[in-house]
């Protein structure tokens, strides 16, 4: 007898979806633990509610899953990257350790956002707009994609900088380098200060991911704070789970499982030198990330497991379009709970 | 390690209760950023880090931010620790000699007092005998030191490894305690720690608990929930709802930390008392008439803001348990 029917490992918007969808015919729980990229995603929702609340998730996005299909959501300019949502336009005047009688230069996406928010603070600063946004790149990025983007993205920075005056330069936060302070030394080579501007969460993430996290609370149990670390197999199927509860491990038994743990920036895929692995250990990963069969996770041994299903960022090839997230993510959770019933 | 993986995200500076009330606290992500970028003017500022551990679990990546900055600390000196370090140096506590005396305690139950509440709160411990005497009662270890969680938060880990070396030799089978950084700290050490409330939870309906009418709060301990876990937590709630005529009410951030912990009310006590007003005018918004702190850190805090009543749970259970 198990615990409960189906644990969701995960609880951003795949997580979250899948846990509200299944909660209406089964006992479902869903871990919590840690910051989800759809937390950190800045896309906007032009179709639905700018705050991105509740009821939107009740009676427009839940119900359009139910039946087959989900219309269509553009986002505005930034979106969910295939780089992780690290690539913003705004960076924040607050978090940045730079006196207020140096004059600034901020290597900036944007259109004049930092002389507003400098001139606000009294930071003589002048914006600098350049184009530090990565062409798209392939689908299902590995360690070494995002390196190789990110070492192209400094030298757009270094070609930029030539152009920039003053005590310090403000540059857009780097990440996925292999070594970032080589880099962060190549571009002090100019002989100014140069300050890794730390830009604020997306305010559109994290009111969808509150939005979803209150839809799926009333619906199932929340494991609070918990990462699920083992997930025992018997056979070709799996029971049970390990979750960290602080400094304390408790074990879950579950009838089916949903792996929603996000690519390579949510932690579902960690890199491991300049390959991929997969946190929980059990499941066969490549190059392209999880291997996958019909919705299946193989298993290290090749025997596909029959009672999990993988939805989100952790299958591979989802494509993420700047603002598309949200729609390909909630498309492959029905799919997901498809392949589950 | 953290310098590489940090996504600069920026959640945990979102999270750190610490940086609105210190401007010049760099924050967690500074240790992946501004440390090995040669900083501006000064080195980075440590000291308001309550080691509560928001950045950790919010850390898309999982770095053990709290980790580093005990790291940062060790070859750093901060003079309000000076007083700390010496009483440990004299007597084995981390706080000056206070009103302890050992009480007659012959349980079958091991404690762990801890510094905190045998010093300062020592009527909490008489309390706790009398209601656990009907389910084996507690007994005290002679000789026990101070857990070593406040040297090894502000970096002085072989000060903690010392004491925790002459603790390991009494402390056998499952030890209670009433501070969550005392039983985070003594189970790093490999000790099977339980909080003296998972005792008392265990025997709920033993107890003969008198009726209240009252509205209380309860703050989180960061170093329970994060650190214990929160099951623990689970438990403090169902004994509070175990009493009659008691009603819970919740504050709007519910696991902000009051700033009592990580040597923060010694090296920067100003810091530490706009973070426990901070909370306690959050527990008076909610409407509480008490706030409740299942932490003598926590307690010792929130009780500088002088606001609100604020008791130790075990303090207010032992008030009301016949």
């Amino acid at each position: 007898m198990s615990d409960i029917d189906v644990l969701v490992v995960g609880h951003g918007l795949a997580g979250s979806l899948s846990a509200c969808l299944l909660s209406r015919t089964m006992c479902v729980a869903m871990t919590t633990g840690g910051t989800t990229a759809t937390a950190l995603s800045t896309g906007c929702l032009a179709s639905g509610p700018e705050t991105c609340d509740i009821a939107w998730i009740e009676h427009h996005l839940l119900p359009l899953l139910g039946y087959g299909g989900i219309g269509y959501v553009s986002g505005d300019h930034h979106g969910i990257t295939e780089a992780g949502s690290v690539h913003r336009s705004q960076m924040a005047p607050r978090f940045v350790d730079v006196p207020h009688d140096a004059s600034v230069s901020v290597l900036d996406t944007g259109t004049g956002i930092w002389d507003a928010k400098g001139a606000a603070r009294g930071i003589a600063a002048r914006g600098i707009a350049v184009d530090v946004i990565p062409s798209p790149i392939d689908r299902s990025p590995t360690w070494s994609m995002l390196t190789r983007q990110a070492e192209k993205m400094t030298d757009d920075i270094r070609g930029a900088m030539a152009e920039a005056s003053g005590d310090v330069i403000l540059v857009p936060p780097l990440f996925g380098l292999s070594d970032p302070e080589r880099y962060m030394r190549s571009l002090e080579g100019c002989g100014r200060l140069v300050r890794e501007a730390v830009v604020p969460l997306g305010l559109p993430g994290m009111r969808l991911q509150e939005a979803l996290l209150r839809a799926a609370s009333s619906r199932c149990t929340v494991l609070e704070g918990m990462r699920a670390l083992v997930i025992r197999r018997e056979g070709d199927s799996i029971s049970a789970a390990v979750l960290q509860d602080g400094r304390r491990q408790r074990t879950i038994t579950f009838s089916s499982l949903v792996l929603a743990t996000g690519g390579l920036v949510g932690g579902g895929l960690e890199p491991k030198g300049m390959d991929l692995r997969e946190s929980l250990g059990l499941f066969e990963v490549d190059g392209t990330g999880l291997q996958v069969q019909e919705g299946h996770p193989v298993f290290r041994d090749g025997a596909v497991c029959q009672n999990a299903v993988v939805a989100g960022a952790l299958l591979p090839g989802m494509e993420y379009g700047d603002g598309g997230g949200l729609i390909d993510v909630a498309n492959s959770v029905r799919r997901c709970l498809e392949a589950l019933s | 390690m953290i310098r590489n993986s940090c996504l600069k995200c920026g959640r945990c500076m979102e999270v750190c209760p610490a940086l609105v009330h210190d401007p010049g606290f760099n924050g967690p992500r500074a240790l992946a950023v501004d440390r090995s970028r040669r900083p501006w003017g000064s080195e980075l500022d440590t000291w308001s880090c309550t080691s509560c551990g928001a950045c950790v679990e919010a850390c898309p990546v999982c770095q053990p931010l709290t980790d580093a900055m005990r790291l940062m600390r060790q070859d750093l000196q901060d003079t309000g620790h000076l007083r700390m370090l010496s009483n440990l140096e004299a007597h084995g506590r981390s706080v000056s000699r206070g009103q302890w005396s050992m009480v007659n305690m012959e349980g079958t139950h091991l404690y762990f007092p801890g510094c905190m509440v045998a010093e300062r709160m020592p009527e909490t411990i008489g309390g706790l005998v009398t209601l656990t005497s009907g389910f084996g009662g507690l007994r005290v270890p002679d000789g026990w030191v101070c857990c070593g969680s406040p040297p090894h938060r502000i970096g002085k880990v072989d000060v903690a490894d010392e004491l925790a070396q002459t603790n390991r030799a009494l402390l056998q089978g499952t030890v209670y305690t009433s501070c969550p950084g005392c039983a985070e700290r003594l189970g790093e050490d490999g000790v099977d720690t339980r909080h003296v409330l998972e005792l008392i939870y265990d025997h709920i309906d033993e107890l003969d608990i008198q009726d209240t009418s009252i509205r209380v709060a309860l703050h989180h301990p960061c170093h329970m929930m994060r650190g214990m876990g929160r099951e623990v937590l689970d438990k403090a709630y169902a004994i509070i709802n175990a009493v009659p005529g008691t009603e819970v009410v919740h504050m709007r951030d519910r696991d902000r930390c009051c700033g009592g912990g990580g040597g923060v009310m010694s090296a920067r006590p100003e810091v530490a008392l706009r973070m426990a007003r901070e909370r306690v005018d959050q527990a008076v918004a909610a409407g509480a008439e008490l706030l409740l702190a299942p932490c003598p850190f926590c307690v010792m805090n929130l009780r500088r803001a002088d606001r609100l009543p604020t008791m130790g749970l075990l303090e207010w259970l032992t008030s009301i348990i016949a």
